[in-house]
């Protein structure tokens, strides 16, 4: 044995798993050029004045010494009232977590029934599902739409109030129907082994009590990824609540609705508060994700098994 | 089948009636399972894998649907009842923890979710005469020193009253009001606490006899009849029961009980992935004990443990059933396991029962060929001889076997029997027939492929392809029982010439029963032969022994105690009382 002091040699495996490193990290770091700086870009000329955003389209931060807040102030109050801003932050954020609720439990009680529950048309029921999957949600924009309208004039849908309620509910139900998230719970409820419900089943557990104290707690990490998709999903969603909220009152709008006013046409030139806006509509987003990200953490379902 | 000779009528515990159970598939698992079970019996249900002993244990589980047949628990029809309701407790191979729960609430589960019944308590009165009896016997200075030790363990919120209660062994009601009245006296009053002893006694006896008396007038006033011990009458004089869910103290004391039983003490507050496999299965143990049912159910819960601890583990459920009373069903792949633990064995292979019996009678006098190669270890040997039956020997070749006297009208009345079996069998061939020829087939071993094919899963393009196939072809519909028909009449032509001229019968004999020893030069041994060893294991005590016997592989056992080297010889010898002697056609005993 020599006991060199130094480094050692590295090995054959060594050298190489190291060199995968270095590409991987060189790709990955042109990659993160790509999407960052849009980021970055929105983020430094949301502190420009607007003259500096004439002068100098083309930096990424502000001139030194021309940094302004006055695009973010505008937003919470303008000329002695409170600016739609906030309140478009409210109709995004209250009908995100809205349909992040609804499509949870919607997703949990399916895919327990399936899973776990003895009936009839199951086999049909599943390969509905499956077929549900392949077909593109931009082909039932069209067919919504017409029933939107067609409801809301049969049902008489009046008033401020009226409106609201009316096109947030057809705003939230649809998107909590993804089958995607669903499966996913599936898929997770599948891997849970079958002497754990047999024992709790003869522990006396009825299925709610399995559902509620066995299922739910372990599919806390299957949860916070739909938490995620979901909330990105809805919060991000454009199309479907543009052809909703087109012609309406503008109170009415989410802030990805509200964020095309500033790029088109009519928007022209409020570029900062463009900016601004983008800022404000992304932070929702970064705290999700911040809280979910460690708990998807996978590992609690077959360890308290061995088989 | 033979399986009531061993309980009488009035012994039945739980009783499980020609149980079948045919998976949707259409694949028979379980048939016509009978066996009455005795309280504080430990059944041990043995097979090879795939033989259907873990669905039966399901169905008396209930996590199982009952194809056809009944379980009854005294009079008590189980067949529609949900698990829940079947006094039944399971432990399973897998251990089955909650995962995310930690060992006090794995063990405290099933009481967590269930309701019981309880009498109506006057928690008031009770709590009053408790709290008096301790102050009369312990005096004040000892109630103090109780305090101040629970005190030193620095309890949580709620925990204070509980420990005292566990102290002091009375409700937590009762350590709550001791706890009050220890808070009403002032520190200073507890300093000195020789000249005002009188004083404060006198101060909670008044306050707990004027709780009493209050609480005494609202039951006069409300009409309610209590007796010595404080629980509620009805009206016939029987104490009032309601059915309720146990309080957090009493689930506590109860699972801190299971815990000192199995040694777990140390884990409750760990989650199940941070225990070895040997603690999970005590947690899994302790789950079922809890529950305080009379009967345990184990599907081969020693599997996933290593084998040093599953000899530990094996002692301990049996002391554990001796100990709670309890009647046990036990599954297990493992002979051993079921020769050691059982007070009766059933042994099954491929849905049938082969055998019920305790460990002695199931290896001293195996039913059939099954039963005796599964039982025991090393395998019991087995070899074909002739019966012959003018010289009354049984003979191979130069190796010759008298038999004892009377083994010759044994022969012929088997065969008879049999035979007389199986032409009512060909000539009346329903399907309780079949399931003979079946079970028939299950102690030979032999036609294992004997399945109907319909039952298998298809593929769609296959589906369609045989669709057009019998379209075109409109096959005569096939008879589903052909094979077992043909095995039925093949053996049934063995069976009659076995008769006229039987000779060919398989004798075995259990490798710790062939007598031998080791051969010395020069020495002759009287009827026995001498045979060079081809492989001996060394087991400790005693050698495993390989060797060819007249061209047959055979297994023997000697003691360890003369080294065998590895070319000496040993001297082989039976008797023709260790001899088993089975059928060839059935695998059924004759001797």
């Amino acid at each position: 044995m020599n006991f060199v002091k130094g480094k050692r040699k590295l090995t054959k495996s060594e050298k190489h798993s190291r060199r995968e490193k270095i590409v991987s990290f060189i790709v990955l770091a042109i990659a993160s050029v790509f999407f960052l700086l849009p980021l970055i870009y929105m983020f430094g000329n949301s502190f420009k004045t607007d003259l500096d955003l004439q002068l100098h389209p083309g930096s990424l931060f502000p001139s030194p010494g021309e940094w302004t807040l006055k695009h973010y102030e505008g937003f919470l109050w303008r000329d002695g009232k409170i600016d739609n801003m906030p309140i478009w932050m409210l109709n995004s954020l209250w009908s995100s977590l809205a349909t992040v609720g609804i499509t949870l439990l919607l997703d949990l009680i399916t895919a327990y029934a399936v899973i776990f529950l003895k009936f009839k048309g199951k086999k049909v029921f599943m390969n509905i599902l499956y077929a549900w999957m392949a077909v593109p949600g931009v082909i039932t924009l069209a067919p919504q739409l017409t029933l939107f309208n067609m409801f809301s004039s049969v049902i008489g849908v009046d008033g401020f109030a009226g409106n609201y309620i009316y096109i947030y509910l057809w705003l939230i139900l649809p998107g909590c129907t993804g089958i995607y998230n669903m499966l996913l719970m599936r898929n997770f409820f599948l891997s849970i082994p079958n002497d754990i419900i047999d024992s709790a089943k003869s522990d006396g557990a009825g299925h709610f009590t399995i559902f509620r104290k066995i299922a739910c707690p372990l599919a806390k990490s299957t949860m916070m990824l739909i938490v995620l998709f979901t909330f990105t999903g809805a919060w991000n969603n454009l199309v479907w609540p543009q052809l909703l909220m087109s012609g309406k009152d503008s109170y009415f709008q989410t802030v990805t609705v509200a964020l095309t006013g500033f790029t088109g046409g009519n928007g022209y030139g409020a570029k900062g508060a463009a900016m601004a806006t983008g800022v404000f509509a992304l932070i929702p987003i970064f705290i999700i994700f911040f809280i979910t990200q460690n708990k998807m953490i996978d590992g609690l379902a077959s360890t308290g098994v061995k088989g | 089948m033979q399986t009531n000779d061993n309980i009488s009528n009035e012994e039945v515990f739980l009783s499980l009636k020609h149980l079948e159970k045919v998976y949707p598939n259409g694949e028979k698992a379980v048939y016509d399972f009978n066996l009455d079970i005795a309280k504080n019996e430990f059944i041990v249900i043995v097979g090879p894998s795939g033989c259907g002993k873990s669905t039966t244990l399901r169905m008396v589980a209930g996590l199982e649907d009952i194809t056809s047949g009944d379980i009854y628990l005294g009079d008590e029809h189980l067949n529609y009842k949900p698990s829940k309701d079947r006094h039944m407790a399971i432990v399973f191979q897998s251990y089955a923890l909650y995962p995310q729960m930690t060992v006090f609430n794995n063990i405290a589960f099933p009481l967590t979710i269930n309701t019981y019944p309880a009498p109506v308590v006057n928690t008031v009165l009770l709590s009053c005469a408790q709290a008096k009896e301790i102050i009369e016997k312990c005096g004040l200075a000892s109630i103090k020193d109780a305090i101040e030790k629970v005190d030193a363990q620095k309890p949580k919120f709620g925990e204070r009253a509980e420990n005292l209660a566990t102290l002091f062994n009375v409700v937590l009601e009762t350590a709550k009001l001791i706890l009050k009245l220890y808070g009403s006296v002032s520190a200073d009053d507890w300093k000195n606490i020789a000249d005002k002893e009188g004083e404060i006694l006198s101060d909670w006896q008044a306050k707990l006899s004027d709780a009493e008396s209050a609480e005494q007038t609202k039951i006069t006033e409300s009409g309610k009849k209590l007796d010595g011990e404080f629980c509620e009458l009805s009206e016939d004089g029987t104490r009032k029961t309601v059915q309720r869910k146990l309080t957090h103290y009493e689930i506590k004391t109860r699972v801190y009980e299971t815990a000192e039983k199995l040694d777990l003490a140390p884990y409750l507050d760990k989650l199940p992935k941070e225990l070895s496999g040997g603690q999970m299965q005590r947690v899994a143990l302790g789950r079922a004990i809890v529950k305080n049912v009379p009967i345990f159910m184990m599907d081969e819960p020693l599997s996933n443990l290593d084998a040093k601890l599953r000899l530990t583990m094996r002692s301990e459920i049996v002391k554990l059933h001796n100990r709670i009373n309890a009647t046990t069903i036990y599954v297990t792949h493992d002979q051993t396991e079921a020769m050691t633990m059982a007070s009766r064995i059933v042994v099954m292979s491929r849905g049938f029962i082969q055998q019920v019996g305790t460990p002695e009678e199931v290896y001293n006098n195996p039913a059939n060929i099954f039963v005796a190669r599964f039982i025991g270890s090393p395998t019991m040997n087995m070899f074909e001889m002739e019966f012959d039956r003018n010289e009354k020997m049984l003979v191979y070749g130069d190796f010759r076997l008298p038999v004892e006297n009377g083994f010759e009208e044994k022969f012929d009345k088997f065969y008879e029997s049999k035979c007389a079996e199986f032409s009512s069998i060909n000539e009346n061939f329903d399907s309780g027939a079949r399931e003979k020829i079946l079970k028939l087939l299950s102690v030979t071993g032999e036609g294992k492929s004997v399945k109907n094919n319909s039952a298998k899963k298809k593929n769609f393009v296959v589906c369609i392809i045989e669709f057009f196939k019998n379209l075109a072809a409109k096959k005569a519909e096939e008879d589903p029982w052909l094979k077992e028909r043909a095995v039925a009449a093949e053996k049934f032509a063995a069976l009659k010439a076995y008769k006229e001229n039987g000779r060919k019968v398989f004798v075995g004999i259990r490798p710790e029963r062939i007598k031998i020893e080791k051969a010395e030069e020069g020495k002759t041994y009287k009827g026995a032969n001498i045979v060079q060893p081809e492989l001996t294991e060394l087991l400790g005590g005693e050698y495993n022994v390989y060797f060819k016997f007249c061209g047959k592989n055979m297994i023997g056992k000697i003691d360890a105690k003369d080294k065998l080297g590895q070319n000496d010889k040993i001297a082989v010898s039976f008797s023709a009382d260790d001899l088993f002697v089975f059928d060839p056609i059935t695998g059924d005993v004759i001797k």
